[in-house]
């Protein structure tokens, strides 16, 4: 069950593909190949293999140790992720922890790819959400009840692992959503973080009238159009108003909540050149860059923009109510890491899930990845972006799609990409988003 | 045996010789039988069976709904536009297949020391990962680190600038274009195989009997180039209805703008494995009943052509 197996795979697949070139020059070699091509169609699974195929593992080996595999989410994590798991292999000097990344993007593809095939990793990260609920059920991870400190995590880190009386695992880290800017573009401006939604349209101009893009908007993937919504939404909405989102007695087609799906349009002459075909990734390298002024963006990027430009100097604001009463962030987890129920190493793959929730791992996690789930644990004064981050949100509301209630709404934002087309509008937009939504009274 | 030796025995004492001759061969190919069925037929033969069920691909099987999940693939608006979609793709690399690869073959058909590696050449994105082939479209397509339009500017075009990828009524072309890119190569190498069958002696003949270069062409060439053709044609609808790699490479999981790079390959792998997002929820049985009709439509498609072509293949001879 480690990353091993799938090189031969993508070997052969390489190879197959030279065959293939070379015979497909005779007429009936050809067409046997055409042949084999439209069995083919039938399978789903005949789709899947070239986009994810081969990972880099871990360059560490040890000799006699036992070698397990993790998967994570955050490639620009991993000088930060090698050192703990050094530090993991110092003191458990017989277990070698292979981690290799799937992309944000593709995590979840990746992912229920090798739970169908069999090839996920000893230890597996979930999405927050009702995935783990799903992979619980199907029993395709083990309770770890007892062996998981779970008192000592934050509460909403504990929501996410602990249920139906079990308790599966642990987060690594808990991430927040707020308003990165870049500090010397502001400053150069004489701009400062807008307090409230006409301050923001202002800044938005003048950087525009000053010749600079002022905001990163990544929507091939309608990840970070889908943030903004939220942020915006929540912003008018308010801690209460979401409450009233989830039990019904709110909607989103409000008019006032509306505007949120109306600021997206009335900013789009701001966001960067063709948005609607640049990545998440690529989207945060224009920003890290300094060729956009603001991006919506978690905690746990800081990191990334860092690799892309070890000079970067950000700054971050929550997202301004309409009237300036608040700034609100949202919260949620990153991966929910538990132990494969097919793995051939549980106690090994139980040790590492339990350590990455004590006291060292997480104090790493604060200082240098995101913001920690282990109470008690606080960013060290050097991290200047981490402290702002857990400043800007007041209120901070849960990430919508990690509550069962609004759940549906990522993937209503994710199929409505007409908003930027101009095929729906924001009423439009904005009732899509609430046919996603299935209020409950008790939450 | 002669034939009238052969009609004296009788035909049952002739079919238990015959299936009692030794024939080791079928044993030597049982192995590669059993794992093509294992490893082949079984899944894509459960695949039928999953597609009458409610699930999700983890866990236990839902609900046994029958044809639900067919009825439903006619009824799905994105299912339908990706079809489209891919027609588009079909119908435009069906129009430069038997254009410009044909011209490209026709070109490359003369003697030169310079066919050998201009075949290479031109047969180079054949053997390129479609990934790689999709990665190389967005690097020059890229509206912020792509080459093409600050090309166009250096060349004085710079009116011609646009954000291919961005902009829903060019991205699908722009696809396209990759797709044909790699195409190409497969279709003219087959093109020139075929043009080499062409006897020269007819060629000669014609042109004795005073024809012209385009009506050698069209009364000599094209005839002996129809097996070629229905090679060509019937890989082609092969090729364009199950794009994938390179599509998802460049468009995404949603088919970013706004769906309108979306091809049922696409839709498919979305529905299974999830498009690509944070939070997925897939549906496994209804991208299997997905799979199966594109495999029944490619099915359709490929015999027809292969049927009409292979009837002017006869006609030709």
């Amino acid at each position: 069950m480690t990353q091993e197996r799938k090189g031969p795979r993508a070997e052969s697949a390489g190879a197959a593909g030279t065959e293939r070139a070379e015979k497909g020059l005779t007429r009936a070699g050809a067409l046997k190949k055409g042949v084999g091509g439209i069995l083919a169609a039938g399978a789903v699974g005949s789709l899947a293999t070239p986009a994810f195929a081969g990972s880099a593992g871990s360059a560490r080996r040890t000799a006699d140790a036992t070698k397990i595999s993790m998967w994570g989410n955050h490639p620009e994590w991993k000088p930060v992720l090698d050192r703990l798991i050094a530090a993991f292999e110092k003191t458990h000097p017989g277990i070698d922890v292979e981690l290799s990344y799937k992309p944000g993007p593709q995590y979840t593809a990746a992912l229920n790819t090798a739970l169908a095939g069999g090839a996920a990793p000893d230890v597996i990260g979930w999405i927050e959400g009702d995935a783990i609920r799903v992979g619980a059920k199907a029993k395709q991870i083990i309770p770890l009840d007892g062996k998981i400190p779970i008192a000592k995590l934050i509460p909403a880190a504990r929501a996410q692992v602990a249920f139906n009386n079990h308790v599966y695992g642990s987060p690594l880290a808990a991430y927040t959503v707020g308003i990165f800017y870049q500090r010397p573009i502001f400053k150069e401006y004489g701009l400062k973080p807008p307090t409230n939604w006409t301050q923001l349209l202002a800044a938005t101009k003048k950087l525009a009238a000053e010749g600079v893009t002022p905001w990163s908007m990544p929507a091939k993937d309608m990840i970070i159009p889908y943030f903004f919504y939220i942020m915006a939404a929540s912003s008018i909405l308010g801690q209460n108003g979401y409450r009233g989102l989830r039990r019904g007695t709110r909607k989103v087609t409000e008019p006032q909540v509306v505007r949120a799906a109306q600021l997206m349009i009335d900013l789009q002459e701001y966001y960067n050149d063709g948005f609607q075909a640049v990545s998440y990734a690529e989207g945060k390298a224009l920003f890290a860059q300094g060729r956009t002024a603001m991006l919506i963006g978690g905690s746990a990027d800081y990191t990334g923009y860092k690799q892309v430009n070890p000079k970067v100097d950000v700054g971050v604001f929550g997202f301004p109510a309409p009237n300036g009463r608040s700034h609100v962030t949202v919260t949620g987890m990153e991966l929910l890491y538990t132990v494969n129920s097919k793995s051939e190493h549980k106690p090994e793959a139980t040790t590492l899930v339990n350590w990455l929730s004590s006291k060292g791992a997480q104090q790493v996690v604060a200082n240098e990845l995101a913001r920690p789930i282990a109470v008690g644990v606080v960013p060290s004064r050097s991290n200047r972006v981490g402290r702002e981050m857990v400043l800007a949100g007041a209120p901070d509301i849960p990430v919508w799609y990690s509550q069962p209630e609004t759940g549906g709404t990522f993937g209503a934002v994710t199929s409505a990409g007409g908003i930027f087309t101009g095929d729906l509008t924001a009423m439009e937009f904005a009732q899509k988003v609430q046919a996603s939504i299935k209020p409950n009274k008790k939450a | 045996m002669t034939s009238d030796a052969r009609a004296s025995v009788p035909r049952g004492r002739r079919v238990a010789k015959a299936i009692r001759r030794p024939r080791p061969h079928i044993w030597f190919l049982l192995p590669a039988v059993a794992l093509y069925v294992a490893f082949f037929i079984v899944p894509t033969l459960a695949s039928y069976w999953l597609a009458l069920y409610d699930w999700s691909g983890l866990g236990p099987l839902g609900d046994f709904i029958g044809i639900d999940n067919f009825r439903r693939v006619f009824e799905d608006g994105e299912f339908r536009s990706a079809a489209l979609h891919n027609v588009w793709i079909f119908i435009a690399l069906f129009v430069m297949t038997n254009t410009l690869s044909l011209f490209l073959a026709i070109l490359l058909d003369r003697k030169s020391w310079l066919r050998g590696p201009y075949r290479a050449i031109i047969f180079l994105p054949y053997v390129l990962s479609p990934v790689v082939t999709g990665f190389i479209f967005e690097v020059l397509l890229s509206p912020n680190i792509g080459v093409l339009n600050p090309g166009l500017e250096a060349v004085g075009l710079g009116s011609l600038q646009h954000t291919w990828l961005a902009d829903p009524s060019t991205a699908l072309a722009a696809i396209t274009v990759a797709l044909a890119w790699q195409w190409n190569a497969l279709a003219t190498v087959i093109f020139m195989a075929g043009l080499q069958n062409v006897p020269p002696e007819m060629k000669e003949a014609a042109v004795t009997d005073g024809a012209t270069t385009l009506n050698v062409f069209r009364h000599v060439t094209l005839p002996y180039l129809a097996p070629a053709f229905t090679v060509v044609n019937v890989l082609l609808a092969i090729f364009a209805f199950r794009a994938f790699d390179l599509v998802y490479v460049i468009g995404g999981a949603i088919g970013a703008p706004n769906g309108a790079t979306l091809v049922m390959g696409t839709v498919i792998y979305g529905n299974a494995f999830g498009k690509g997002s944070y939070v997925d929820t897939t549906q496994m049985s209804y991208a299997m009943a997905q799979g199966i009709v594109l495999f029944v439509f490619l099915g359709l498609v490929s015999a027809v052509l292969l049927v009409y072509l292979s009837r002017r293949e006869r006609r030709v001879y």
